[in-house]
């Protein structure tokens, strides 16, 4: 549970924000931190709106929090960082791959790589990009980059917590 | 249902802006071409099956626990 004095102040200052549940409690989501799907996801197709939440301990990895089911949410990070490429994506969207945590015998982060989700941060949407098996570039092992660069504007739509 | 039959080299149109075009049937196996808007969905059934099973799997336990991976080395460090 996330307290209060962790949410970056600036987030508290502006009236509008929605005070909305997640896996870490109510947090104040901005209406340009709120993401729409634009396709449904498979397998959650009655989920519509979205929000990202990063903790600054947990970089690179990102929540994916549904804020219409607040039990349903993933831990996503950029496709770089797995070394991933799916040749050729809409411009200005940033493609992150959804985490398969492992279990407790076996240490091995995967990527959901036939399927990452691109962020639109100039409409403030999702999807994801499904690919055949074939299509997709990298070995698929996780490995951080120092630095991957994001589109314009993409920091600004997600909740950053310290 | 709709239903139609179509032979080798033959069209179907779906609203303004699909064609599916027969390429080759043989028993057994038809082989299509489909046109359509950049943004417009199209898979295989049996892969859009996989990826809501792969979608599922993925829905992140209540508590997680990231300590291991984040403190994994970054590539362009200099040690």
């Amino acid at each position: 549970m996330i307290s209060m004095q962790q949410i970056d102040s600036s987030m508290i200052a502006a009236q509008s924000a929605a005070l909305l549940p997640t896996r870490f409690g109510h947090l104040p989501f901005q209406p340009g931190q709120i993401w729409t799907a634009a396709t449904p996801l498979p397998g959650f197709e009655s989920l519509q709106r979205f929000g990202l939440i990063s903790l600054q301990a947990e970089r690179p990895f990102v929540w994916l929090q549904s804020l219409d089911d607040v039990a349903i949410s993933f831990l996503l990070v950029q496709a770089a960082h797995f070394g991933l490429r799916f040749g050729h994506l809409p411009a200005g969207t940033l493609p992150m791959v959804m985490v398969l945590l492992p279990g407790q015998a076996d240490r091995t982060l995967r990527a959901h790589r036939q399927a990452p989700l691109l962020f639109d941060a100039q409409a403030g949407t999702l999807s994801q990009h499904i690919v055949e098996a074939d299509d997709v570039e990298g070995e698929g092992v996780f490995a951080p980059q120092a630095q991957v660069p994001q589109p314009e504007g993409f920091a600004a739509r997600i909740l950053a917590l310290r | 249902m709709l239903i139609l039959t179509r032979r080798s080299g033959e069209v179907i149109r779906i609203g303004d802006n699909i064609r599916v075009v027969i390429l080759q049937s043989a028993p057994g196996k038809v082989r299509l071409g489909i046109e359509g808007p950049i943004d417009l969905r199209i898979l295989r059934e049996e892969l859009y099956a996989q990826i809501s099973q792969d979608n599922q799997a993925a829905v992140a336990p209540q508590s997680v626990s990231l300590a291991h991976w984040i403190s994994a080395p970054v590539d362009g460090d200099t040690k």
